[in-house]
């Protein structure tokens, strides 16, 4: 499930976010997807699950064009974790992360016993088959975000995009689902693309990184090479000191 | 429970054909229907007439409204994510209602009569493309703020031309404002017909889209990675939710509160999932409504319009559902 950018251009109205960005993110990695407010990280987003659509330029998946997918077979290939989820009406929490399973159904099928144990499954590895019969409108913004999570899991994808998808999570819940897609990547060839603010985060669990600012690839690369406070510097404007983590084995940040 | 609900509203059918101003034993229902159907002769003349040709009519175009505007109901509600949605957010029934003023006004009386019904459908229509062409177009097309915004718009516009016609119609605002109160007396075999040929293709479109349905609710974004196509699957919706709400007003005038409230009740019990509120807010709505007509024809000592009747009994009812949800458990 690698994703390949070629000179990609879009303008909302008459903002300009990208003119012309060209990148790659190979299939069987954890890429993180870093950069300042307002930088098109989540258009970014947008346009590799086609909800919006480039001007110009190219965007392929596995070597085909995004164009040539329709929605439903896009579904099966790539689940996303969107940032805001407010349901007005009184789903379960089971049904919700049924949902996952709709892309692959036939219209009118059923849930066969296979899509039962995948939700299963999903809210097991979520840690929500407790609250499996409550309403999603009565769940905190933690609890409703590992319903998000879950559902995405049950989607059974290839390719798992993740748009904050811990940002209302506590630390506890944050390390437990980002170890279980960092699993997953290693185990189970899955790709991960995920828009984070947490830079500790990202340099602790992704295996690459994309930094974007006002548009422009501002540096992409493996965690060793781009996560330099030269790098945090130019994109984020703040002083910072890297370091190698000797207890996590992984390099860390401090904010100066 | 939706097949359950559906024995229910052929009981309160046959019940209902037995009440009125004159009283029918409830055997000889399913009797004049049975001859009716089989082209028999008729055993008791006047029995037959009043039930076949008078109450029959009237008493499924009650069902069917009902039905039509509760199904309309969950799907806009689905649609605009929004709870306090019905199937007139849009200005549906202010079009009618403008278009009916319209042919009141011009004391149109082409096509056996049929000519206000043509009017409030065309209304309807006209405001319907009018909507989807304001809230259409930009990034965010057809946009649950976008529609109701429209929506508001053009019916604030219609209902002030409904107070200009009213005001310029002079003697003839009586019956203006009769139709706008809604009523099921005179229905004939024809707005059966109709009302059912519209509101079944409807409800068969909506039934098949009731997993979009469901994952519109998680938002938009959500809703087009689970492989919806979410501006397509809105405008389909919509549309043949709009044409079920606009043949059903055309038919019967403005009905409030059944395509509020019966979406409401239904998913305090069945849940939200609309592959189920739907099946089962279609008997439901038929029943509903078709009780209320019968307490206005058979039990009250003099006819109360539908339309007030219906917002006299339901506004109060959903108040209380509104407060129960909102203070308490937020449950539906």
């Amino acid at each position: 499930m690698g994703y390949t950018l070629k000179d990609v251009c879009f303008s909302y109205e008459t903002r300009a976010i990208f003119s012309g960005i060209s990148l790659e993110m190979e299939t069987g990695g954890f890429h993180g997807v870093l950069g300042p407010n307002g930088s098109g990280k989540t258009t970014l987003l947008d346009l590799i699950t086609g909800h919006l659509k480039p001007e110009n330029g190219n965007i392929l998946l596995d070597g085909r064009r995004l164009d040539d997918f329709d929605a439903g077979k896009l579904a099966k290939k790539c689940a996303l974790v969107p940032q805001d989820f407010q349901v007005n009406f009184p789903f379960t929490v089971a049904q919700v992360v049924m949902m996952g399973r709709y892309p692959h159904l036939g219209r009118f099928s059923a849930p066969s016993a296979k899509d039962r144990e995948l939700v299963d499954q999903a809210m097991a590895a979520t840690g929500i088959s407790a609250f499996s019969c409550r309403h999603v409108t009565e769940l905190s913004g933690g609890e409703r975000q590992r319903v998000v999570f879950a559902r995405a899991l049950a989607q059974d994808a290839a390719c798992l995009i993740l748009d904050e998808a811990t940002s209302n999570l506590d630390i506890g819940h944050t390390l437990s689902l980002m170890t279980l897609a960092a699993d997953r990547v290693k185990n189970n060839g899955l790709t991960v693309i995920s828009v984070m603010q947490d830079l500790n985060l990202a340099a602790r669990f992704c295996r690459s990184l994309l930094f974007l600012k006002n548009g422009r690839v501002a540096a992409h690369g493996p965690v060793d090479e781009v996560f330099t406070e030269s790098v945090i510097k130019e994109v984020f404007d703040v002083s910072s000191r890297v370091y190698f983590d000797e207890i996590i084995h992984c390099k860390q940040v401090t904010i100066l | 429970m939706a097949i359950g609900l559906g024995l229910l509203l052929s009981g309160v059918i046959v019940l209902s054909a037995a009440m009125g101003v004159v009283r029918l034993p409830f055997v000889q229902v399913p009797a004049v229907i049975w001859e009716k159907l089989w082209g028999l002769g008729p055993v008791d003349a006047l029995a037959s007439a009043i039930i076949w040709d008078v109450r029959l009519p009237r008493i499924l175009t009650a069902a069917i409204v009902g039905a039509g505007l509760s199904v309309s109901g969950v799907v806009f509600q689905g649609i605009l994510r929004n709870p306090l949605a019905d199937p007139y957010t849009l200005g549906i029934s202010a079009g009618a209602a403008f278009g009916a003023c319209v042919a009141f006004f011009f004391n149109m009386s082409y096509f056996q009569g049929l000519s206000v019904g043509l009017c409030a459908f065309a209304g309807a229509i006209i405001t319907l493309a009018v909507v989807l062409y304001l809230s259409g177009g930009t990034a965010g097309g057809y946009s649950s703020n976008n529609l109701i915004l429209s929506g508001i718009i053009v019916a604030a516009i219609l209902s002030a031309g409904i107070s200009f016609l009213k005001y310029a119609a002079d003697e003839r605002v009586s019956v203006i404002i009769f139709w706008l109160m809604g009523s099921f007396v005179a229905k004939t075999w024809m707005d059966v017909g109709l009302a059912l040929a519209f509101v079944s293709i409807g409800v068969a479109v909506c039934l098949c889209f009731g997993r979009d349905l469901n994952l519109m609710a998680l938002g938009d974004r959500a809703a087009a990675s689970l492989g919806v196509d979410v501006k397509k699957s809105r405008l389909i919706l919509l549309v043949a939710a709009s044409l079920m709400a606009a043949v059903c007003v055309s038919v019967s005038g403005i009905i409030g509160f059944v395509g509020l409230l019966v979406p409401h009740m239904m998913r305090g019990i069945v849940g939200a999932d609309n592959q189920w509120l739907m099946p089962v807010s279609l008997p439901a709505g038929g029943v509903l409504l078709l009780c209320a007509d019968t307490f206005t024809r058979a039990v009250l000592p003099s006819e109360v319009p539908i339309g007030v009747l219906t917002a006299l009994i339901g506004g109060p009812f959903f108040c209380y559902v509104f407060k129960r949800q909102f203070s308490g458990k937020q449950r539906f």
